[in-house]
């Protein structure tokens, strides 16, 4: 097979020329299927679009209240291991109070109470005083203030 | 609404936008169509399944190079499978001494019906590489790799497809349809 390209082939010239000719609309039924199909890929879209659940929200919520639980709960530990819980008792009141100190404050504290902190509840009986409990630590007698 | 206004409005799946850009584009890629297809309804199926490719995968039009051959690569590619689905594309081996071409009788004007009979006669492998070639403006390369063929069988059907052409033509005693007035040069 011999073949030799010529510069100008007029096939292919004549061809491309005349190419615009073929445009035409084409019939109303074309529109009509695009659009059908175009909607069916919409519904399909918005069919399968997530959509939050009763049973998702619930088990959302629950999270949400576990993890809110969970962040108080060690949050607590955390101030508790950072605070010490001192009782006070006022002799003859009939509840304890109790009052919570940070441990920045205990050195304040205890200098406050200083007097009787190495004092244990069961030296003597000791009336018209407080008494003082530092959490973790024995209990102490406080005198009144007055 | 401009060709901007088209691209964005069917990348929100604005109807309008699709629409327009069916009314736009569809003459044209119809014409496409139609030189791949045998008939005026399997050209209206490629059409409508290559512009339904094109309006959902609009995202992937970048802006390098025209909005108008982007849709049109992806039509061919529409008509191509078509093609294959329906019938294989069969490239004809032919022992063809194939000279100059000389054209110096073929009128300079071709009906459309003229292109689509010309078109039609030639075997479905001369006819898919010339439309691709010719009429599409694919490479050799391109085309071998569309078809899976060699780039020198897309070069060799080419060539055999333009003289088959040339000679249809020469039957025809173009200038063009019996009982048309022309003009010879």
């Amino acid at each position: 097979m011999i073949y030799k390209m010529k510069p100008q082939d007029k096939i292919v010239e004549l061809f491309r020329r005349n190419q615009h000719k073929l445009n035409e609309r084409p019939s109303l039924q074309a529109w009509n299927k695009l659009e059908r199909r175009l909607d069916q890929k919409e519904r399909l879209i918005k069919r399968h679009k997530p959509t939050i659940s009763i049973y998702r929200i619930i088990m959302m919520a629950a999270a949400a209240i576990a993890l809110i639980f969970f962040v108080t709960t060690i949050t607590n530990i955390a101030q508790e291991a950072n605070s010490r819980n001192a009782i006070v008792i006022h002799e003859n009141a009939p509840t304890e109070r109790l009052i919570t100190i940070k441990l920045a404050e205990e050195q304040a504290f205890r200098e406050q109470y200083q007097d009787v902190l190495n004092k244990t509840v069961a030296e003597g009986k000791i009336t018209g005083q407080l008494r003082v409990s530092i959490k973790g630590v024995r209990p102490y007698l406080v005198p009144r203030k007055s | 609404m401009t060709e901007n206004e088209i691209i964005e409005g069917c990348q929100n799946q604005n109807r309008q936008a699709q629409k327009a850009l069916y009314d736009r584009f569809s003459p044209l890629m119809f014409g496409v169509c139609k030189r791949y297809c045998k008939n005026r309804e399997d050209a209206e199926d490629v059409l409508v399944n290559g512009l339904f490719k094109a309006i959902n995968n609009i995202h992937q039009f970048k802006g390098n190079g025209s909005f108008e051959g982007w849709i049109r690569r992806i039509v061919v590619n529409e008509a191509l499978m078509f093609l294959r689905k329906r019938q294989k594309i069969t490239v004809e081996i032919e022992e063809y001494h194939v000279g100059a071409l000389t054209g110096g009788t073929i009128e300079d004007e071709l009906a459309a019906q003229d292109i689509l009979e010309l078109l039609a006669q030639l075997p479905i492998g001369y006819r898919t590489v010339f439309n691709l070639y010719v009429l599409d403006g694919l490479k050799h390369r391109e085309i071998a790799e569309a078809l899976g063929i060699s780039i020198n069988t897309s070069k060799s059907q080419l060539i055999l497809a333009k003289k088959r052409m040339q000679d249809l033509l020469a039957k025809r005693a173009y200038p063009g349809l019996e009982g048309r007035q022309h003009n010879r040069r």
